[in-house]
Protein backbone atom coordinates (compact mmCIF):
# COMPACT_ATOMS: atom_id res chain seq x y z
CA UNK A 1 0.00 0.00 0.00
CA UNK A 2 1.58 3.02 -1.35
CA UNK A 3 0.69 6.45 0.82
CA UNK A 4 0.65 10.17 -0.31
CA UNK A 5 1.01 12.85 1.96
CA UNK A 6 0.49 16.23 1.27
CA UNK A 7 1.29 19.46 3.57
CA UNK A 8 0.60 23.31 3.66
CA UNK A 9 3.08 24.66 5.65
CA UNK A 10 5.84 26.81 4.48
CA UNK A 11 8.29 26.03 6.86
CA UNK A 12 10.12 22.75 7.92
CA UNK A 13 10.51 22.83 11.84
CA UNK A 14 9.29 21.80 14.90
CA UNK A 15 7.54 25.09 15.70
CA UNK A 16 5.48 23.51 13.58
CA UNK A 17 5.25 20.07 13.68
CA UNK A 18 2.25 18.68 12.86
CA UNK A 19 3.75 17.20 9.44
CA UNK A 20 6.05 15.50 11.27
CA UNK A 21 3.33 13.64 13.56
CA UNK A 22 1.05 13.16 10.88
CA UNK A 23 3.78 11.36 9.06
CA UNK A 24 4.38 9.07 11.63
CA UNK A 25 0.80 8.65 12.22
CA UNK A 26 0.53 7.28 8.79
CA UNK A 27 3.90 5.14 9.00
CA UNK A 28 2.42 3.08 11.60
CA UNK A 29 -0.95 2.02 9.37
CA UNK A 30 2.29 0.35 7.87
CA UNK A 31 2.17 1.67 4.21
CA UNK A 32 5.01 -0.17 1.74
CA UNK A 33 5.58 3.69 0.76
CA UNK A 34 5.28 6.67 1.33
CA UNK A 35 5.66 10.13 -0.91
CA UNK A 36 5.82 13.52 1.36
CA UNK A 37 5.08 16.69 -0.80
CA UNK A 38 5.48 19.78 0.71
CA UNK A 39 4.83 23.10 -0.76
CA UNK A 40 7.68 23.73 -3.75
CA UNK A 41 9.08 26.99 -2.21
CA UNK A 42 9.28 25.47 1.32
CA UNK A 43 12.24 26.99 3.92
CA UNK A 44 13.61 24.65 6.46
CA UNK A 45 15.16 25.48 9.87
CA UNK A 46 17.98 23.76 11.83
CA UNK A 47 14.82 21.85 13.88
CA UNK A 48 13.00 21.03 10.90
CA UNK A 49 15.89 19.30 9.50
CA UNK A 50 17.20 17.39 12.63
CA UNK A 51 13.00 16.66 12.58
CA UNK A 52 13.65 14.88 8.84
CA UNK A 53 16.23 13.27 9.78
CA UNK A 54 14.64 11.51 12.89
CA UNK A 55 11.88 10.70 10.45
CA UNK A 56 13.70 8.99 7.66
CA UNK A 57 15.26 7.48 10.45
CA UNK A 58 12.49 5.83 11.99
CA UNK A 59 11.11 5.20 8.41
CA UNK A 60 13.75 2.82 7.87
CA UNK A 61 13.74 1.03 10.89
CA UNK A 62 9.48 0.41 9.72
CA UNK A 63 11.47 -1.12 6.32
CA UNK A 64 8.85 1.81 4.74
CA UNK A 65 10.24 3.42 1.51
CA UNK A 66 10.15 7.04 1.19
CA UNK A 67 10.30 10.14 -1.15
CA UNK A 68 9.88 13.56 -0.75
CA UNK A 69 8.97 16.25 -2.88
CA UNK A 70 10.94 19.06 -3.28
CA UNK A 71 13.68 16.91 -3.45
CA UNK A 72 15.30 16.83 -0.07
CA UNK A 73 18.68 18.09 -0.32
CA UNK A 74 17.36 21.33 -2.01
CA UNK A 75 14.86 21.48 0.98
CA UNK A 76 18.15 21.11 3.41
CA UNK A 77 20.19 23.51 1.29
CA UNK A 78 17.65 26.64 2.50
CA UNK A 79 17.43 26.75 6.10
CA UNK A 80 15.24 29.83 7.08
CA UNK A 81 17.83 31.44 9.95
CA UNK A 82 21.22 30.18 9.85
CA UNK A 83 23.90 28.09 8.12
CA UNK A 84 25.66 27.58 11.08
CA UNK A 85 24.37 24.75 12.71
CA UNK A 86 25.87 21.23 13.49
CA UNK A 87 23.59 17.79 13.38
CA UNK A 88 24.81 15.00 14.18
CA UNK A 89 23.71 11.49 15.69
CA UNK A 90 24.89 9.93 18.66
CA UNK A 91 25.46 6.35 19.36
CA UNK A 92 26.56 5.00 22.33
CA UNK A 93 28.86 7.68 23.88
CA UNK A 94 28.46 11.54 24.58
CA UNK A 95 31.00 13.20 22.21
CA UNK A 96 32.50 15.90 23.86
CA UNK A 97 33.85 16.98 20.88
CA UNK A 98 31.17 17.64 18.99
CA UNK A 99 30.68 20.71 21.19
CA UNK A 100 34.31 21.36 21.19
CA UNK A 101 33.82 21.16 17.25
CA UNK A 102 31.07 23.08 17.07
CA UNK A 103 32.07 26.43 19.39
CA UNK A 104 35.74 26.24 17.18
CA UNK A 105 33.36 26.80 14.13
CA UNK A 106 31.70 29.34 15.71
CA UNK A 107 34.50 31.48 17.21
CA UNK A 108 33.85 34.57 18.65
CA UNK A 109 30.49 34.85 17.07
CA UNK A 110 28.54 33.95 20.33
CA UNK A 111 29.76 35.17 23.92
CA UNK A 112 31.64 33.23 26.59
CA UNK A 113 27.87 32.85 28.83
CA UNK A 114 25.94 31.65 25.98
CA UNK A 115 28.82 28.87 25.20
CA UNK A 116 28.46 28.12 29.03
CA UNK A 117 24.55 28.11 28.87
CA UNK A 118 24.64 25.82 24.90
CA UNK A 119 27.19 23.39 26.89
CA UNK A 120 25.23 23.08 30.50
CA UNK A 121 22.44 22.01 28.00
CA UNK A 122 24.14 19.50 25.92
CA UNK A 123 25.73 18.20 28.81
CA UNK A 124 22.53 17.55 30.51
CA UNK A 125 20.21 16.68 27.70
CA UNK A 126 22.73 14.30 25.76
CA UNK A 127 23.22 12.80 29.23
CA UNK A 128 19.36 11.85 29.70
CA UNK A 129 19.22 10.77 26.14
CA UNK A 130 22.06 8.13 26.29
CA UNK A 131 21.26 7.35 30.41
CA UNK A 132 17.01 6.85 30.08
CA UNK A 133 16.41 6.85 26.97
CA UNK A 134 17.10 3.27 25.90
CA UNK A 135 17.55 4.40 22.29
CA UNK A 136 21.26 3.29 20.39
CA UNK A 137 20.89 6.15 18.29
CA UNK A 138 19.80 9.91 19.18
CA UNK A 139 20.52 13.04 17.15
CA UNK A 140 21.93 16.63 18.28
CA UNK A 141 20.95 19.60 16.89
CA UNK A 142 23.27 22.92 17.87
CA UNK A 143 23.15 26.02 16.96
CA UNK A 144 24.14 29.93 18.56
CA UNK A 145 20.85 29.78 20.19
CA UNK A 146 19.20 26.48 20.02
CA UNK A 147 19.72 22.53 21.14
CA UNK A 148 17.50 19.65 20.39
CA UNK A 149 18.18 16.34 21.24
CA UNK A 150 15.79 14.22 19.75
CA UNK A 151 15.70 10.05 20.25
CA UNK A 152 13.14 7.03 19.60
CA UNK A 153 13.90 5.48 23.05
CA UNK A 154 11.66 4.91 26.02
CA UNK A 155 9.47 7.87 26.53
CA UNK A 156 9.04 10.29 29.63
CA UNK A 157 6.21 9.57 30.63
CA UNK A 158 6.87 5.63 30.09
CA UNK A 159 9.88 6.24 32.54
CA UNK A 160 8.30 7.82 35.17
CA UNK A 161 5.54 5.69 35.25
CA UNK A 162 7.94 3.11 36.73
CA UNK A 163 8.02 5.32 39.82
CA UNK A 164 5.04 7.54 39.97
CA UNK A 165 1.63 8.03 38.84
CA UNK A 166 -0.23 10.53 36.74
CA UNK A 167 -3.10 11.28 35.51
CA UNK A 168 -1.90 11.85 31.50
CA UNK A 169 1.86 12.07 29.32
CA UNK A 170 1.05 16.31 30.02
CA UNK A 171 1.68 15.64 34.02
CA UNK A 172 4.35 13.32 33.26
CA UNK A 173 6.29 16.00 31.78
CA UNK A 174 5.78 18.79 33.70
CA UNK A 175 6.63 16.27 36.48
CA UNK A 176 9.77 15.59 35.15
CA UNK A 177 10.60 19.32 35.07
CA UNK A 178 10.30 19.65 38.90
CA UNK A 179 13.75 19.32 41.23
CA UNK A 180 14.90 16.04 42.22
CA UNK A 181 12.59 14.16 40.41
CA UNK A 182 14.70 10.89 38.88
CA UNK A 183 13.88 6.83 38.50
CA UNK A 184 17.46 6.03 39.32
CA UNK A 185 17.45 4.09 42.75
CA UNK A 186 21.19 4.18 43.44
CA UNK A 187 22.58 7.51 41.78
CA UNK A 188 19.84 9.79 42.54
CA UNK A 189 20.11 12.93 40.55
CA UNK A 190 16.82 14.79 38.73
CA UNK A 191 18.60 17.74 39.00
CA UNK A 192 19.17 18.16 35.02
CA UNK A 193 15.95 19.18 33.13
CA UNK A 194 15.22 21.52 36.54
CA UNK A 195 18.27 23.66 35.97
CA UNK A 196 17.28 23.21 32.14
CA UNK A 197 14.56 25.31 32.83
CA UNK A 198 16.10 27.68 35.17
CA UNK A 199 18.67 28.45 32.55
CA UNK A 200 16.22 29.04 29.96
CA UNK A 201 13.92 31.43 32.25
CA UNK A 202 16.93 33.66 32.36
CA UNK A 203 17.47 33.68 28.76
CA UNK A 204 13.89 34.57 28.36
CA UNK A 205 13.91 30.71 25.86
CA UNK A 206 11.03 28.48 25.06
CA UNK A 207 11.12 25.12 25.94
CA UNK A 208 9.60 22.34 24.16
CA UNK A 209 8.95 18.67 24.83
CA UNK A 210 7.07 15.42 23.18
CA UNK A 211 7.32 12.26 24.16
CA UNK A 212 4.63 9.89 24.21
CA UNK A 213 1.19 11.39 23.48
CA UNK A 214 1.71 14.32 24.97
CA UNK A 215 3.85 17.58 24.12
CA UNK A 216 4.33 21.32 26.10
CA UNK A 217 5.59 23.91 25.00
CA UNK A 218 6.64 26.49 27.40
CA UNK A 219 7.39 30.62 26.54
CA UNK A 220 9.50 31.32 29.34
CA UNK A 221 9.61 35.38 28.73
CA UNK A 222 6.10 35.44 29.36
CA UNK A 223 5.40 32.46 31.21
CA UNK A 224 2.87 30.82 28.97
CA UNK A 225 2.35 27.50 28.44
CA UNK A 226 0.75 25.35 25.46
CA UNK A 227 -0.26 21.89 26.54
CA UNK A 228 -1.31 19.72 23.57
CA UNK A 229 -2.41 15.41 23.74
CA UNK A 230 -0.72 14.21 20.61
CA UNK A 231 -3.18 12.36 18.12
CA UNK A 232 -0.28 9.92 17.24
CA UNK A 233 2.28 8.11 19.78
CA UNK A 234 5.38 9.86 19.60
CA UNK A 235 8.45 6.78 19.91
CA UNK A 236 10.88 8.68 22.34
CA UNK A 237 11.31 12.08 22.93
CA UNK A 238 12.11 15.12 21.53
CA UNK A 239 13.14 18.26 23.23
CA UNK A 240 14.29 21.42 22.13
CA UNK A 241 15.28 24.31 23.49
CA UNK A 242 15.42 28.01 22.30
CA UNK A 243 17.77 30.86 23.75
CA UNK A 244 16.36 34.27 23.77
CA UNK A 245 18.61 36.92 22.50
CA UNK A 246 18.68 38.64 25.69
CA UNK A 247 21.82 37.03 27.70
CA UNK A 248 21.18 38.09 30.89
CA UNK B 1 55.11 18.88 66.82
CA UNK B 2 53.97 20.00 63.76
CA UNK B 3 51.09 18.62 62.24
CA UNK B 4 51.51 17.58 58.29
CA UNK B 5 48.13 18.96 56.41
CA UNK B 6 48.23 16.15 53.28
CA UNK B 7 46.52 17.60 50.50
CA UNK B 8 45.45 15.87 47.53
CA UNK B 9 45.82 18.01 44.05
CA UNK B 10 43.88 16.84 41.28
CA UNK B 11 44.10 17.83 37.72
CA UNK B 12 40.82 17.99 36.11
CA UNK B 13 42.62 17.90 32.86
CA UNK B 14 44.83 15.27 32.90
CA UNK B 15 42.65 13.07 35.43
CA UNK B 16 39.61 13.26 33.54
CA UNK B 17 38.86 12.57 29.71
CA UNK B 18 36.18 15.05 28.47
CA UNK B 19 33.61 12.46 28.86
CA UNK B 20 34.41 12.12 32.48
CA UNK B 21 33.96 15.67 33.09
CA UNK B 22 30.49 16.17 31.86
CA UNK B 23 28.80 12.72 33.52
CA UNK B 24 27.90 11.38 36.32
CA UNK B 25 30.39 8.83 36.09
CA UNK B 26 33.16 11.26 36.04
CA UNK B 27 31.23 13.07 39.25
CA UNK B 28 31.57 9.55 41.28
CA UNK B 29 35.03 9.31 39.69
CA UNK B 30 36.28 12.57 41.62
CA UNK B 31 33.52 12.13 44.43
CA UNK B 32 36.02 9.10 45.12
CA UNK B 33 39.34 10.76 45.02
CA UNK B 34 38.01 13.06 47.38
CA UNK B 35 36.89 10.68 50.13
CA UNK B 36 40.15 8.47 49.86
CA UNK B 37 41.75 9.17 52.81
CA UNK B 38 42.80 12.96 52.47
CA UNK B 39 43.03 15.77 54.59
CA UNK B 40 42.28 18.43 51.55
CA UNK B 41 41.65 18.39 48.07
CA UNK B 42 42.89 20.75 45.62
CA UNK B 43 41.32 21.35 42.18
CA UNK B 44 42.38 22.72 39.68
CA UNK B 45 39.88 23.77 36.64
CA UNK B 46 42.29 25.65 34.80
CA UNK B 47 39.64 28.45 34.44
CA UNK B 48 37.77 25.58 31.91
CA UNK B 49 33.93 25.44 32.10
CA UNK B 50 32.30 21.84 33.56
CA UNK B 51 28.90 23.27 32.85
CA UNK B 52 27.37 19.86 34.14
CA UNK B 53 24.81 19.61 37.19
CA UNK B 54 25.17 15.70 36.91
CA UNK B 55 28.94 16.05 37.20
CA UNK B 56 28.60 18.44 40.06
CA UNK B 57 25.97 16.81 41.87
CA UNK B 58 27.70 13.52 41.83
CA UNK B 59 30.50 14.63 43.04
CA UNK B 60 30.16 17.75 45.47
CA UNK B 61 26.58 17.87 46.38
CA UNK B 62 26.40 14.08 47.45
CA UNK B 63 29.07 14.18 49.66
CA UNK B 64 26.46 15.37 51.77
CA UNK B 65 25.58 12.15 52.02
CA UNK B 66 28.58 10.43 52.84
CA UNK B 67 28.51 12.27 56.31
CA UNK B 68 30.13 15.69 55.02
CA UNK B 69 28.76 19.39 56.03
CA UNK B 70 28.82 21.64 53.44
CA UNK B 71 31.42 23.66 55.47
CA UNK B 72 33.58 20.66 55.51
CA UNK B 73 33.06 20.98 51.91
CA UNK B 74 34.09 24.70 51.47
CA UNK B 75 37.14 24.08 54.11
CA UNK B 76 38.52 21.11 52.34
CA UNK B 77 37.96 21.74 48.64
CA UNK B 78 39.60 23.69 47.13
CA UNK B 79 38.23 24.81 43.72
CA UNK B 80 41.31 26.47 42.20
CA UNK B 81 40.59 28.15 39.15
CA UNK B 82 37.03 27.37 38.65
CA UNK B 83 35.07 28.69 35.91
CA UNK B 84 32.79 31.47 37.23
CA UNK B 85 29.41 30.02 36.29
CA UNK B 86 30.12 27.08 37.59
CA UNK B 87 30.35 28.15 41.09
CA UNK B 88 26.62 28.67 41.96
CA UNK B 89 25.62 25.46 39.89
CA UNK B 90 27.64 23.99 42.87
CA UNK B 91 25.93 26.21 45.71
CA UNK B 92 22.54 25.55 44.61
CA UNK B 93 22.72 21.97 44.20
CA UNK B 94 24.49 21.97 48.00
CA UNK B 95 21.76 24.05 49.07
CA UNK B 96 19.14 21.26 47.57
CA UNK B 97 20.92 18.66 48.56
CA UNK B 98 20.79 19.89 51.94
CA UNK B 99 16.89 20.37 52.07
CA UNK B 100 16.44 16.40 51.34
Amino acid sequence: MKKTIKFASKTLSIQYPKWFFETLSVAHTQPTSIALIFPRDIKSEPSGIALLALLENELRVLGIQYSIYPHLNSIKALPVHQSDFSLEWFEGSLKPMFFENFLAKQGNKISEDRAFDLQLLFSELTQNAKDHSGSERYIVLLSPNEIGVFDLGVSIPAKLEQKYLFLNDIEAIEHSLKEGITTRRLRTGGFGLFYTMDLLKKNDGILFIASRYGQIRRYLKNKKIDRKSLPVKMPGTLIYCRLGNSEK
Amino acid sequence: MMMMIKIKKIDIKKDFTAEERMTRDGGEKLRTMILTNQDSVSIDFHHKPIASVSFWDESIAKLLLFGWSVEEIRKKIEFKNIHHRDEPIIEKLLKARSKS
